[in-house]
């Protein structure tokens, strides 16, 4: 009598009887831990602006990118100005949302408004939107956002924005990247387990609780006896054809789907506080930042280049950080987008006159 | 593309896939063609210096096998090892003789300028030329015999796993596996190296790393408590460092059917210098023992010269870790452990400790007291330079005036107070480990693989999850990969 040897085939069956429930323990388990307010930092942030621009269907003007588009421009204003009710604009930003972020939203919401139309009897199932999902876009864009920041928060924004049907284009426009094969990755496993992240959050989390209140300004004590130096004020980006060849892709696709999804889109180039350098390689920097967009925007006839840049805020003492415009500067800066709206012919109120800049705070 | 990164993840992935896909014979072409891509992938032109050690010493091999006369065979060896060291030279060292000649000339009064070569150092280059190096001496010393195919010596000097930080493999025993690797079976305990290595490298090391570069970017600024906590955390970061890299390339090496040398014996359980080098880099330190040590005479020629020999190897140990004046004191330093721990009279007091009936005890304080002696040394080895190393160790003299509750308190009042704890255990719990029971990854893992299959799954999948959370927002490369 020979021994009992098992059929392959069975040996891999009886595997599945552990390897099943281990995965489904760990997909539940991973679950709790993406959803934990700690884990899943900018998780929350991304939700709400999903909530925002979800909520209001019928808005006809939206404002994209990251807080550098949005917390100086303001809404009612803005509506004011272009002679349109308050409530047809819609805040669609994400806080530190650059192009690749923007882009997936702009897909996202495209795929709204095809839903949106899509019948589920008859012919023509999902034919073609009739209408552009909105007359105007307001989208900001930085110097500095030119160059690739690698950081898990940009897979995670993109993983919760992006519809599935897109990945392959995600994954297109990541091979423009200096190392294509990492983004992958961090997408595809952030796609995985959202659990994949910042394990700083976490850290934070059990300080928190086991010692009670902290204070981010005494975090030298332990390790230094002066306080750290200054931050420098300033953030760019070199701007040679392999660094900005990631973002230049993204901005490209961004622009593409922004026409498909809006009649016209205002690309805003924003300032920061490096134009007040005067060195060659800044000022040279602004100018191919410029032209780089300049060239996009004419390819482009949907595309209209709002240059807040020149003749823009710059001394450093307007910033509050690097890019973020101090409260004193946000009058200075909207009057600036209204005269450049005059110059290129945008729609004005009845009133023909610009609102007074100020009146009304941004968020 | 690092071992613990989402690119080398996919890569690695691809690569296993079509590796149990192609037919035997396409095995090796596969592994050698996949080896020049991850090794591609940080800079494609770093491929023309692999190709060039590869052939030069497939050729030299093959010449010294049919050479006779013990001249030209000389000869032929002498070409091996400068055109390795000489590639090494060229891109590691010569701004370091550069800077060093003119600093040298500075201080006697001459001021000289010399062009520097603005250079990038391609990675792993002094493990590769180490082991092929290695391969034309043997060849020279009769120990081997030739390779006769040109690509199982390309696998040999580019196998993926191994190439940008070792083990540094020897001829006699990778090149027969290679021979056989069309019918190489997978040895499945890879994936609890894999394990392992990741845990010790992401959770550990990569944690631990942020700790100490806050202390050691201006250690002139920090205080003693921080100076102290940031040289044990650098301590243990190194170790899990490499040896979670060493771990990782044994592992792979492993599903494809390799077995590498292992590189680490619990290193901080050594009780005394010459235990450490047998369990610390193994592969670099019996290199440096066979290849260097015994060739400039070791311990045959009296105890002067074996002084001499022993400061010598470990100097220029140290100048094969970074081409910089404190990678040369962190050699000299543990040049004189290994020549004061030497005499005999030493050595016999050492074996009586050892043999005493509390000589278990006995063992645990010897060890602690050498890591610490270890620690010393790995000051030398993180500062940014010689100033940082002396600035770390005048800082730790003030050890004895700290106010420790004052400090506590600090601690407290910042946003790191958890994450210092929890960098505080895991550096206690290696070190406790290490000191109190010894144990390598390898038997580790074979532990592991005793236990039931569900039990090594969900050992594994918790394993795996546990880095993929804890890793830090940036992954720092491997230290030994700037080597």
């Amino acid at each position: 009598m020979g021994l009992y040897r098992p059929q392959p085939w069975r040996k891999a069956l009886r595997r599945l009887v552990y390897i099943v429930p281990t995965l489904i323990a760990l997909w539940f388990f991973d679950r709790w831990v993406s959803d934990d307010a700690y884990v899943g930092w900018e998780r929350n942030t991304v939700r709400n602006a999903e909530k925002r621009w979800s909520a209001r269907t019928n808005a006809q003007y939206a404002i994209m990118g990251s807080s550098t588009s949005r917390d100086w421009l303001s809404m009612n204003e803005l509506a004011k100005y272009l002679g349109v009710p308050p409530h047809a604009f819609v805040d669609a930003h994400i806080n530190g949302c650059h192009q690749g972020c923007t882009w997936a939203s702009v897909r996202q919401m495209r795929q709204r408004h095809r839903l949106k139309r899509c019948r589920w009897r008859g012919k023509d199932r999902c034919s073609p939107p009739k209408q552009k999902r909105f007359k105007a876009v307001f989208f900001g864009l930085n110097l500095f956002q030119m160059c690739e920041f690698p950081h898990s928060k940009r897979g995670l924004q993109q993983s919760m924005l992006l519809p599935t049907e897109d990945i392959p284009s995600l994954l297109s426009v990541y091979t423009h990247a200096h190392a294509p094969l990492q983004y992958m990755g961090e997408y595809l496993g952030i796609r995985l387990s959202g659990a994949l992240g910042d394990p700083r959050a976490l850290r934070d989390y059990w300080g928190q609780k086991w010692f009670g209140l902290i204070k981010h300004s005494k975090n030298y004590l332990w390790y230094r006896k002066t306080p750290l130096p200054p931050k420098s004020p300033f953030k760019s980006c070199g701007y040679t054809a392999d660094e900005v060849a990631l973002k230049r892709a993204f901005t490209e696709a961004l622009l593409d789907d922004l026409g498909e999804l809006a009649d016209e889109v205002f690309l805003m180039i924003l300032p920061d506080a490096t134009l007040s350098l005067t060195e060659a390689a800044h000022i040279n920097r602004w100018q191919k930042h410029l032209a780089l967009h300049r060239q996009l925007a004419r390819e482009r006839p949907w595309v209209h280049l709002v240059d807040l840049a020149t003749d823009g805020m710059i001394h450093p003492n307007q910033y509050r950080d690097a890019f973020h415009l101090k409260k004193s500067a946000y009058a200075q800066q909207r009057k600036l987008l209204y005269r450049r709206l005059t110059e290129l012919g945008t729609h004005r109120s009845r009133s023909t006159r610009a609102p007074k800049s100020g009146a009304t705070g941004a968020k | 593309m690092i071992f613990t990164t989402p690119a080398f993840v996919l890569f690695f992935l691809f690569f296993f896939l079509m590796w149990h896909t192609v037919a035997p014979r396409w095995k090796k072409p596969l592994l050698l063609i996949s080896s020049y891509v991850f090794y591609g992938s940080w800079h494609p032109v770093f491929l023309i210096l692999i190709w060039l050690s590869t052939l030069v010493d497939f050729w030299i091999g093959g010449a010294l096998h049919r050479a006779t006369g013990d001249r030209r065979r000389r000869r032929l060896v002498a070409i091996s090892v400068m055109t390795n060291l000489g590639i090494l030279s060229a891109f590691k060292y010569f701004n370091f003789f550069v800077d060093s000649a003119v600093a040298i000339l500075g201080m006697l009064g001459l001021h000289a300028s010399a062009p520097l070569l603005e250079i990038i150092l391609p990675v792993g280059i002094s493990f590769y030329t180490f082991q092929t190096m290695s391969y034309s001496i043997d060849v020279y010393r009769r120990r081997i015999t030739p390779v006769s195919s040109v690509m199982d010596f390309a696998i040999f000097v580019a196998f993926f796993p191994q190439l940008v930080a070792g083990p540094i493999e020897r001829a006699q025993r990778l090149l027969p596996q290679i021979a056989r690797l069309a019918s190489a079976r997978t040895d499945h305990s890879g994936w609890g190296l894999i394990a392992l290595g990741c845990f010790k490298k992401v959770v550990i090391a990569d944690n631990l790393a942020e700790l100490v570069n806050l202390v050691y970017a201006q250690p002139e600024e920090a205080s003693a408590p921080a100076l102290l906590l940031a040289t044990y955390a650098f301590a243990v970061q190194i170790y899990c460092d490499f040896s979670g890299y060493s771990d990782i390339a044994v592992g792979l090496a492993r599903l494809l059917g390799i077995e590498l040398v292992q590189n680490f014996k619990a290193p901080y359980a050594a009780i005394g210098p010459s235990d450490f080098w047998r369990r610390w880099h193994i592969s670099l330190s019996t290199w440096l023992r066979d290849y260097l040590y015994i060739s400039l005479g070791g311990n045959r020629r009296g105890p002067l010269s074996t002084y001499r020999n022993l400061l010598l190897t470990m100097l220029l140990g140290g100048l094969w870790h970074g081409a910089a004046w404190h990678f040369v004191a962190w050699g000299a330093f543990h040049g004189l452990l290994l020549c004061c721990c030497r005499p005999s009279a030493f050595q016999s007091a050492h074996h009586a400790l050892a043999a005493h009936r509390f000589g278990g005890p006995i063992r645990v304080v010897q060890r602690f007291v050498f890591f610490h002696l270890v620690c010393v040394g790995w000051i030398f080895f993180r500062a940014e330079n010689l100033t940082a190393a002396v600035s770390v160790l005048t800082g730790l003299g003030g050890l004895l005036q700290t106010d420790w509750a004052t400090w506590i308190a600090q601690v407290r009042l910042s946003s790191q107070g958890g994450w210092l704890i929890i960098c505080t255990g895991m550096i206690v719990s290696v070190v406790l480990m290490q000191i109190l029971r010894p144990t390598d990854s390898k038997a580790l893992v074979a532990r592991l693989w005793k236990a039931p299959e569900p039990v090594r799954f969900a050992v594994l999948v918790i394993v795996f999850y546990g880095c993929a959370v804890a890793a830090p927002e940036s992954a720092p490369p491997f230290i030994y990969f700037q080597f």
